[in-house]
Protein backbone atom coordinates (compact mmCIF):
# COMPACT_ATOMS: atom_id res chain seq x y z
CA UNK A 1 0.00 0.00 0.00
CA UNK A 2 1.12 2.97 -0.73
CA UNK A 3 2.42 5.51 2.27
CA UNK A 4 1.57 8.96 1.99
CA UNK A 5 2.43 10.78 4.82
CA UNK A 6 5.84 12.97 4.41
CA UNK A 7 7.82 14.02 7.38
CA UNK A 8 9.16 17.66 6.84
CA UNK A 9 10.49 18.19 10.44
CA UNK A 10 13.98 17.90 9.88
CA UNK A 11 13.85 20.43 6.81
CA UNK A 12 11.97 23.00 9.77
CA UNK A 13 14.32 22.24 12.08
CA UNK A 14 17.50 22.81 10.02
CA UNK A 15 15.76 25.71 8.59
CA UNK A 16 15.31 27.21 12.18
CA UNK A 17 18.95 26.72 13.12
CA UNK A 18 19.84 28.65 10.14
CA UNK A 19 17.85 31.37 11.31
CA UNK A 20 19.04 30.70 14.88
CA UNK A 21 22.62 31.05 13.92
CA UNK A 22 21.99 33.70 11.31
CA UNK A 23 23.77 31.23 8.39
CA UNK A 24 22.69 29.35 6.28
CA UNK A 25 24.59 26.04 5.50
CA UNK A 26 23.25 24.96 1.98
CA UNK A 27 24.97 21.18 2.04
CA UNK A 28 23.04 19.83 4.81
CA UNK A 29 19.72 21.54 3.34
CA UNK A 30 20.60 19.79 -0.06
CA UNK A 31 20.89 16.17 1.60
CA UNK A 32 17.66 16.58 3.11
CA UNK A 33 15.68 17.99 0.13
CA UNK A 34 17.28 15.39 -1.99
CA UNK A 35 16.38 12.40 0.53
CA UNK A 36 12.51 13.90 0.78
CA UNK A 37 12.46 14.41 -3.23
CA UNK A 38 13.41 11.09 -4.14
CA UNK A 39 10.53 9.66 -1.33
CA UNK A 40 8.14 11.84 -3.27
CA UNK A 41 9.15 11.01 -6.38
CA UNK A 42 8.92 7.22 -5.79
CA UNK A 43 4.96 7.89 -4.60
CA UNK A 44 4.52 9.86 -7.91
CA UNK A 45 5.31 6.40 -9.69
CA UNK A 46 3.35 4.05 -7.28
CA UNK A 47 0.24 5.94 -7.64
CA UNK A 48 0.84 5.86 -11.49
CA UNK A 49 0.70 2.37 -11.00
CA UNK A 50 -1.95 2.12 -8.62
CA UNK A 51 -5.71 0.51 -9.47
CA UNK A 52 -7.45 4.00 -8.45
CA UNK A 53 -9.69 6.53 -10.53
CA UNK A 54 -8.12 9.02 -12.82
CA UNK A 55 -9.00 11.90 -11.10
CA UNK A 56 -7.67 10.53 -7.82
CA UNK A 57 -4.60 9.36 -9.66
CA UNK A 58 -4.75 12.75 -11.44
CA UNK A 59 -5.24 14.96 -7.99
CA UNK A 60 -2.58 13.06 -5.84
CA UNK A 61 0.32 13.18 -8.26
CA UNK A 62 -0.33 16.95 -8.99
CA UNK A 63 -0.33 17.16 -4.51
CA UNK A 64 3.03 15.57 -4.56
CA UNK A 65 4.48 17.39 -7.51
CA UNK A 66 3.82 20.83 -5.88
CA UNK A 67 5.40 19.73 -2.84
CA UNK A 68 8.58 18.39 -4.89
CA UNK A 69 8.46 21.76 -6.92
CA UNK A 70 8.31 23.82 -3.14
CA UNK A 71 11.05 21.96 -1.50
CA UNK A 72 13.54 21.96 -4.93
CA UNK A 73 12.86 25.90 -4.83
CA UNK A 74 14.00 25.75 -1.21
CA UNK A 75 16.77 23.95 -1.98
CA UNK A 76 18.14 26.10 -4.65
CA UNK A 77 17.21 29.18 -2.98
CA UNK A 78 18.90 28.48 0.01
CA UNK A 79 21.97 27.84 -2.15
CA UNK A 80 22.25 31.21 -3.80
CA UNK A 81 21.20 32.69 -0.18
CA UNK A 82 24.38 34.29 0.60
CA UNK A 83 25.30 35.24 -3.12
CA UNK A 84 22.20 37.31 -2.99
CA UNK A 85 22.73 38.97 0.45
CA UNK A 86 19.97 37.32 2.00
CA UNK A 87 21.31 35.21 5.18
CA UNK A 88 19.25 33.96 6.59
CA UNK A 89 16.07 36.07 5.39
CA UNK A 90 15.55 32.97 2.89
CA UNK A 91 15.46 30.45 5.59
CA UNK A 92 12.60 32.62 7.52
CA UNK A 93 10.84 32.53 4.16
CA UNK A 94 11.10 29.09 3.66
CA UNK A 95 10.46 27.84 6.77
CA UNK A 96 6.97 29.81 6.89
CA UNK A 97 5.78 27.53 3.97
CA UNK A 98 6.29 24.09 5.78
CA UNK A 99 3.19 24.41 7.86
CA UNK A 100 1.36 24.50 3.84
CA UNK A 101 3.34 21.63 3.10
CA UNK A 102 2.73 19.91 6.67
CA UNK A 103 -1.16 20.64 6.04
CA UNK A 104 -0.86 18.83 2.90
CA UNK A 105 0.90 15.87 3.38
CA UNK A 106 -2.19 15.56 6.59
CA UNK A 107 -5.24 15.70 4.03
CA UNK A 108 -3.33 13.07 1.72
CA UNK A 109 -2.40 10.65 4.83
CA UNK A 110 -6.46 11.27 5.81
CA UNK A 111 -6.35 9.70 2.04
CA UNK A 112 -5.28 6.67 2.76
CA UNK A 113 -8.19 5.83 5.27
CA UNK A 114 -10.91 7.82 3.82
CA UNK A 115 -11.05 7.65 -0.04
CA UNK A 116 -14.16 10.12 -0.10
CA UNK A 117 -14.46 12.77 -2.77
CA UNK A 118 -14.58 15.29 0.55
CA UNK A 119 -10.72 13.83 1.21
CA UNK A 120 -9.76 14.43 -2.66
CA UNK A 121 -11.58 18.04 -2.65
CA UNK A 122 -9.23 19.07 0.31
CA UNK A 123 -6.28 17.85 -1.76
CA UNK A 124 -7.03 19.80 -4.29
CA UNK A 125 -7.61 22.90 -1.92
CA UNK A 126 -4.75 22.50 0.34
CA UNK A 127 -2.77 21.87 -3.58
CA UNK A 128 -3.90 25.41 -4.59
CA UNK A 129 -3.22 27.07 -1.20
CA UNK A 130 0.38 25.87 -1.13
CA UNK A 131 1.00 27.13 -4.56
CA UNK A 132 -0.56 30.59 -3.67
CA UNK A 133 1.78 30.74 -0.35
CA UNK A 134 4.90 29.67 -2.66
CA UNK A 135 4.22 32.39 -4.77
CA UNK A 136 3.42 35.22 -1.47
CA UNK A 137 6.88 33.90 -0.44
CA UNK A 138 8.68 34.31 -4.10
CA UNK A 139 9.49 30.19 -3.59
CA UNK A 140 7.05 29.15 -7.03
CA UNK A 141 9.21 27.79 -9.40
CA UNK A 142 9.49 29.10 -12.86
CA UNK A 143 7.61 27.56 -15.57
CA UNK A 144 10.62 26.13 -16.95
CA UNK A 145 11.53 24.42 -14.27
CA UNK A 146 8.43 23.14 -13.91
CA UNK A 147 8.06 21.82 -17.64
CA UNK A 148 11.71 19.91 -17.50
CA UNK A 149 10.00 16.59 -15.88
CA UNK A 150 8.08 16.83 -19.17
CA UNK A 151 10.56 14.26 -21.65
CA UNK A 152 7.92 14.92 -24.54
CA UNK A 153 8.97 15.94 -28.28
CA UNK A 154 8.29 20.07 -28.37
CA UNK A 155 5.85 18.82 -30.87
CA UNK A 156 3.85 16.30 -29.18
CA UNK A 157 3.46 18.83 -26.14
CA UNK A 158 2.08 21.67 -28.39
CA UNK A 159 -0.45 19.12 -30.10
CA UNK A 160 -1.24 18.19 -26.38
CA UNK A 161 -1.51 21.87 -25.69
CA UNK A 162 -3.61 22.74 -28.41
CA UNK A 163 -6.20 19.92 -27.34
CA UNK A 164 -6.69 21.47 -23.98
CA UNK A 165 -7.75 25.01 -25.85
CA UNK A 166 -10.16 22.89 -27.70
CA UNK A 167 -11.36 20.74 -25.02
CA UNK A 168 -12.06 24.60 -23.34
CA UNK A 169 -14.25 25.28 -26.53
CA UNK A 170 -16.40 22.97 -26.22
CA UNK A 171 -16.36 22.48 -22.14
CA UNK A 172 -17.59 26.18 -23.01
CA UNK A 173 -20.11 25.75 -26.00
CA UNK A 174 -21.56 22.71 -23.62
CA UNK A 175 -21.99 24.84 -20.61
CA UNK B 1 -17.78 55.41 -13.13
CA UNK B 2 -18.81 52.36 -15.32
CA UNK B 3 -19.17 48.98 -14.44
CA UNK B 4 -17.99 45.57 -16.97
CA UNK B 5 -18.98 42.32 -15.25
CA UNK B 6 -16.96 39.28 -16.56
CA UNK B 7 -18.76 36.03 -17.64
CA UNK B 8 -16.45 32.83 -17.52
CA UNK B 9 -16.07 32.77 -20.89
CA UNK B 10 -14.01 35.92 -20.67
CA UNK B 11 -11.88 34.70 -17.67
CA UNK B 12 -11.25 31.56 -18.68
CA UNK B 13 -10.06 32.90 -22.38
CA UNK B 14 -7.90 35.44 -20.42
CA UNK B 15 -6.11 32.49 -18.64
CA UNK B 16 -5.22 30.11 -21.51
CA UNK B 17 -2.38 32.23 -22.28
CA UNK B 18 1.13 31.20 -21.65
CA UNK B 19 4.39 30.26 -23.22
CA UNK B 20 8.05 28.96 -22.36
CA UNK B 21 11.19 27.52 -23.76
CA UNK B 22 11.46 23.37 -24.61
CA UNK B 23 14.42 22.84 -25.33
CA UNK B 24 15.04 26.09 -26.83
CA UNK B 25 12.03 25.82 -28.72
CA UNK B 26 8.84 28.23 -27.70
CA UNK B 27 5.55 26.28 -26.46
CA UNK B 28 2.96 28.97 -26.95
CA UNK B 29 -0.78 28.25 -25.46
CA UNK B 30 -3.31 30.71 -26.53
CA UNK B 31 -6.89 30.70 -26.92
CA UNK B 32 -8.86 32.09 -29.57
CA UNK B 33 -9.89 35.29 -29.00
CA UNK B 34 -7.30 36.10 -26.36
CA UNK B 35 -6.57 39.58 -28.09
CA UNK B 36 -9.91 41.15 -27.34
CA UNK B 37 -9.45 39.95 -23.48
CA UNK B 38 -6.04 41.83 -23.76
CA UNK B 39 -7.70 44.94 -24.71
CA UNK B 40 -10.46 44.81 -22.47
CA UNK B 41 -8.05 44.27 -19.76
CA UNK B 42 -5.55 46.87 -20.94
CA UNK B 43 -8.65 49.11 -20.42
CA UNK B 44 -9.46 48.12 -17.14
CA UNK B 45 -5.93 48.89 -16.04
CA UNK B 46 -5.41 52.10 -18.33
CA UNK B 47 -9.43 53.66 -17.01
CA UNK B 48 -9.04 52.19 -12.98
CA UNK B 49 -11.04 54.91 -11.28
CA UNK B 50 -13.53 55.31 -14.38
CA UNK B 51 -13.84 51.68 -15.25
CA UNK B 52 -14.51 49.22 -12.28
CA UNK B 53 -14.27 45.13 -13.40
CA UNK B 54 -16.78 42.75 -11.41
CA UNK B 55 -16.15 39.06 -11.42
CA UNK B 56 -18.45 37.56 -8.87
CA UNK B 57 -17.74 33.72 -7.51
CA UNK B 58 -20.23 32.00 -9.45
CA UNK B 59 -18.65 33.39 -12.31
CA UNK B 60 -15.12 32.64 -10.70
CA UNK B 61 -16.24 29.15 -10.11
CA UNK B 62 -17.86 28.43 -13.33
CA UNK B 63 -14.44 28.98 -14.92
CA UNK B 64 -12.38 26.73 -12.42
CA UNK B 65 -15.09 24.03 -13.11
CA UNK B 66 -15.02 24.40 -16.93
CA UNK B 67 -10.68 24.11 -16.86
CA UNK B 68 -11.07 21.21 -14.64
CA UNK B 69 -13.72 19.24 -17.25
CA UNK B 70 -11.46 20.30 -20.15
CA UNK B 71 -8.12 19.26 -18.46
CA UNK B 72 -9.74 16.05 -17.05
CA UNK B 73 -10.18 14.33 -20.72
CA UNK B 74 -6.54 15.56 -22.11
CA UNK B 75 -4.87 11.58 -20.47
CA UNK B 76 -7.74 10.02 -21.72
CA UNK B 77 -8.03 11.49 -25.33
CA UNK B 78 -3.89 11.21 -25.83
CA UNK B 79 -3.69 7.28 -24.34
CA UNK B 80 -2.64 5.86 -27.63
CA UNK B 81 0.26 7.54 -27.02
CA UNK B 82 1.30 6.78 -23.64
CA UNK B 83 2.88 3.53 -24.03
CA UNK B 84 4.93 3.19 -20.94
CA UNK B 85 5.13 4.59 -17.29
CA UNK B 86 7.78 7.36 -18.52
CA UNK B 87 5.79 8.96 -20.57
CA UNK B 88 3.00 8.48 -18.43
CA UNK B 89 4.82 10.52 -15.74
CA UNK B 90 5.72 13.05 -18.38
CA UNK B 91 1.99 13.18 -19.75
CA UNK B 92 0.63 13.96 -15.75
CA UNK B 93 3.03 16.35 -15.19
CA UNK B 94 2.09 18.21 -18.61
CA UNK B 95 -1.14 18.32 -17.95
CA UNK B 96 -0.85 19.36 -14.27
CA UNK B 97 1.54 22.14 -14.92
CA UNK B 98 -1.13 23.22 -17.76
CA UNK B 99 -3.99 23.58 -15.29
CA UNK B 100 -1.81 24.68 -12.51
CA UNK B 101 -0.77 27.31 -14.56
CA UNK B 102 -3.72 28.88 -16.29
CA UNK B 103 -5.31 28.67 -12.75
CA UNK B 104 -2.69 30.58 -11.20
CA UNK B 105 -3.21 33.35 -13.90
CA UNK B 106 -6.61 32.79 -13.39
CA UNK B 107 -6.08 33.80 -9.79
CA UNK B 108 -3.53 36.84 -11.13
CA UNK B 109 -6.68 38.19 -12.92
CA UNK B 110 -9.24 38.23 -10.18
CA UNK B 111 -6.82 39.79 -7.72
CA UNK B 112 -5.02 42.65 -9.85
CA UNK B 113 -8.14 43.58 -11.81
CA UNK B 114 -11.37 42.41 -10.22
CA UNK B 115 -13.82 44.28 -7.53
CA UNK B 116 -16.19 42.16 -5.54
CA UNK B 117 -19.94 43.72 -5.67
CA UNK B 118 -21.80 43.15 -2.56
CA UNK B 119 -24.44 40.71 -3.59
CA UNK B 120 -27.96 40.08 -1.68
CA UNK B 121 -28.31 36.53 -2.72
CA UNK B 122 -32.11 36.31 -1.30
CA UNK B 123 -32.85 39.57 -3.78
CA UNK B 124 -30.94 37.34 -7.08
CA UNK B 125 -32.56 34.05 -6.42
CA UNK B 126 -35.66 36.05 -6.82
CA UNK B 127 -35.02 37.90 -9.43
CA UNK B 128 -34.02 34.59 -11.10
CA UNK B 129 -37.13 32.39 -9.80
CA UNK B 130 -39.63 35.89 -10.52
CA UNK B 131 -38.05 37.58 -13.10
CA UNK B 132 -35.91 35.30 -15.55
CA UNK B 133 -37.00 31.96 -15.39
CA UNK B 134 -41.33 33.27 -16.32
CA UNK B 135 -39.47 35.57 -19.08
CA UNK B 136 -37.74 32.34 -20.91
CA UNK B 137 -40.86 30.27 -20.19
CA UNK B 138 -43.52 32.57 -21.65
CA UNK B 139 -42.02 35.07 -24.11
CA UNK B 140 -39.45 33.22 -25.84
CA UNK B 141 -40.89 29.99 -26.99
CA UNK B 142 -43.10 32.46 -29.34
CA UNK B 143 -39.92 34.30 -30.89
CA UNK B 144 -36.95 32.00 -30.03
CA UNK B 145 -36.45 28.64 -31.54
CA UNK B 146 -33.48 26.61 -29.47
CA UNK B 147 -31.22 24.37 -32.11
CA UNK B 148 -28.70 22.40 -29.68
CA UNK B 149 -25.26 21.87 -31.59
CA UNK B 150 -25.55 18.47 -32.89
CA UNK B 151 -22.91 16.59 -31.33
CA UNK B 152 -21.13 15.46 -34.67
CA UNK B 153 -20.01 19.38 -34.86
CA UNK B 154 -18.26 19.30 -31.88
CA UNK B 155 -15.63 16.53 -33.03
CA UNK B 156 -14.99 18.27 -36.51
CA UNK B 157 -12.09 20.12 -35.23
CA UNK B 158 -10.57 21.68 -38.23
CA UNK B 159 -13.41 20.50 -40.61
CA UNK B 160 -14.31 24.13 -41.28
CA UNK B 161 -16.14 23.58 -44.89
CA UNK B 162 -17.61 20.21 -43.05
CA UNK B 163 -18.91 22.27 -40.43
CA UNK B 164 -20.56 25.19 -42.51
CA UNK B 165 -22.45 22.50 -44.96
CA UNK B 166 -24.22 20.84 -41.67
CA UNK B 167 -25.04 24.25 -40.25
CA UNK B 168 -26.36 25.31 -44.02
CA UNK B 169 -28.96 21.98 -44.02
CA UNK B 170 -29.67 23.23 -40.68
CA UNK B 171 -30.67 27.41 -41.37
CA UNK B 172 -32.78 25.35 -44.65
CA UNK B 173 -35.01 23.65 -41.86
CA UNK B 174 -35.72 27.15 -39.68
CA UNK B 175 -38.03 29.71 -40.35
CA UNK B 176 -37.01 33.18 -40.76
CA UNK B 177 -38.98 34.68 -38.62
CA UNK B 178 -37.82 33.49 -35.62
CA UNK B 179 -34.41 34.21 -33.24
CA UNK B 180 -32.38 31.35 -33.09
CA UNK B 181 -30.45 30.18 -30.66
CA UNK B 182 -27.83 27.69 -31.98
CA UNK B 183 -25.94 27.22 -28.86
CA UNK B 184 -29.01 26.06 -27.01
CA UNK B 185 -31.68 27.59 -24.01
CA UNK B 186 -29.76 29.52 -21.77
CA UNK B 187 -28.53 27.17 -18.31
CA UNK B 188 -28.93 28.10 -14.70
CA UNK B 189 -25.67 29.29 -14.43
CA UNK B 190 -26.22 31.65 -17.30
CA UNK B 191 -30.01 32.85 -15.45
CA UNK B 192 -28.34 33.39 -12.57
CA UNK B 193 -25.13 35.82 -14.31
CA UNK B 194 -28.20 37.68 -15.71
CA UNK B 195 -29.95 38.22 -12.45
CA UNK B 196 -26.78 39.38 -10.68
CA UNK B 197 -26.32 41.48 -13.61
CA UNK B 198 -29.80 42.64 -13.02
CA UNK B 199 -29.10 43.13 -9.84
CA UNK B 200 -25.86 45.03 -9.77
CA UNK B 201 -27.99 47.54 -13.10
CA UNK B 202 -30.55 48.31 -10.31
CA UNK B 203 -28.14 49.46 -7.71
CA UNK B 204 -25.91 50.90 -9.88
CA UNK B 205 -28.07 52.53 -12.84
CA UNK B 206 -28.78 51.12 -16.31
CA UNK B 207 -26.28 53.03 -18.32
CA UNK B 208 -23.49 52.37 -15.80
CA UNK B 209 -23.09 48.14 -16.15
CA UNK B 210 -22.12 46.17 -18.98
CA UNK B 211 -21.90 42.30 -19.03
CA UNK B 212 -18.11 40.91 -21.12
CA UNK B 213 -19.03 38.08 -22.79
CA UNK B 214 -17.76 35.52 -25.71
CA UNK B 215 -20.98 33.76 -25.02
CA UNK B 216 -24.05 33.91 -27.56
CA UNK B 217 -26.88 33.32 -24.92
CA UNK B 218 -26.51 37.04 -23.88
CA UNK B 219 -26.41 38.46 -27.22
CA UNK B 220 -29.02 37.25 -29.29
CA UNK B 221 -30.00 37.98 -32.88
CA UNK B 222 -31.60 36.85 -35.82
CA UNK B 223 -28.19 36.34 -37.64
CA UNK B 224 -26.97 33.54 -35.07
CA UNK B 225 -26.17 30.88 -37.66
CA UNK B 226 -24.36 33.34 -39.37
CA UNK B 227 -22.42 34.68 -36.81
CA UNK B 228 -21.51 31.47 -35.19
CA UNK B 229 -20.87 30.36 -38.88
CA UNK B 230 -18.17 33.17 -38.84
CA UNK B 231 -16.13 31.87 -35.93
CA UNK B 232 -15.45 28.75 -37.33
Amino acid sequence: MIQYIFDFSNLSRLLSSFIKEGKINPEISEKEIKYLDKSLKKTQFEILIEPISDNQQNVLFNALRNLRIVIIEIKDQLKTASIRGENPTTAERCISLVPFMNNLSKVMYEFQRNKSDMVLKDISRNTRILRKKAKEYSLLTSLEKEMSEVELPVDEIKTFCESLNQNVEIVMENQ
Amino acid sequence: MEIVIIDSSVLITSSLFWECDVTKRKVLIKAKNIGECGTLFNLFKKYKEDLICVITKTVELEATSALESAVDSLLQENRWKIKDIMKKFSYSTLRNVMYDRSLDRMDDFIEEHSTRFPLDRAEINKIVNNEIEPFFKKVIPKTIKYIPIPRILKKMHGDVSGKIEIIEKIKDGLSSDKIIYIRGEPKQKDKRLMAETVYIRRVKGKDKVFLASFDYHFIPNPTQIDSFKSSL
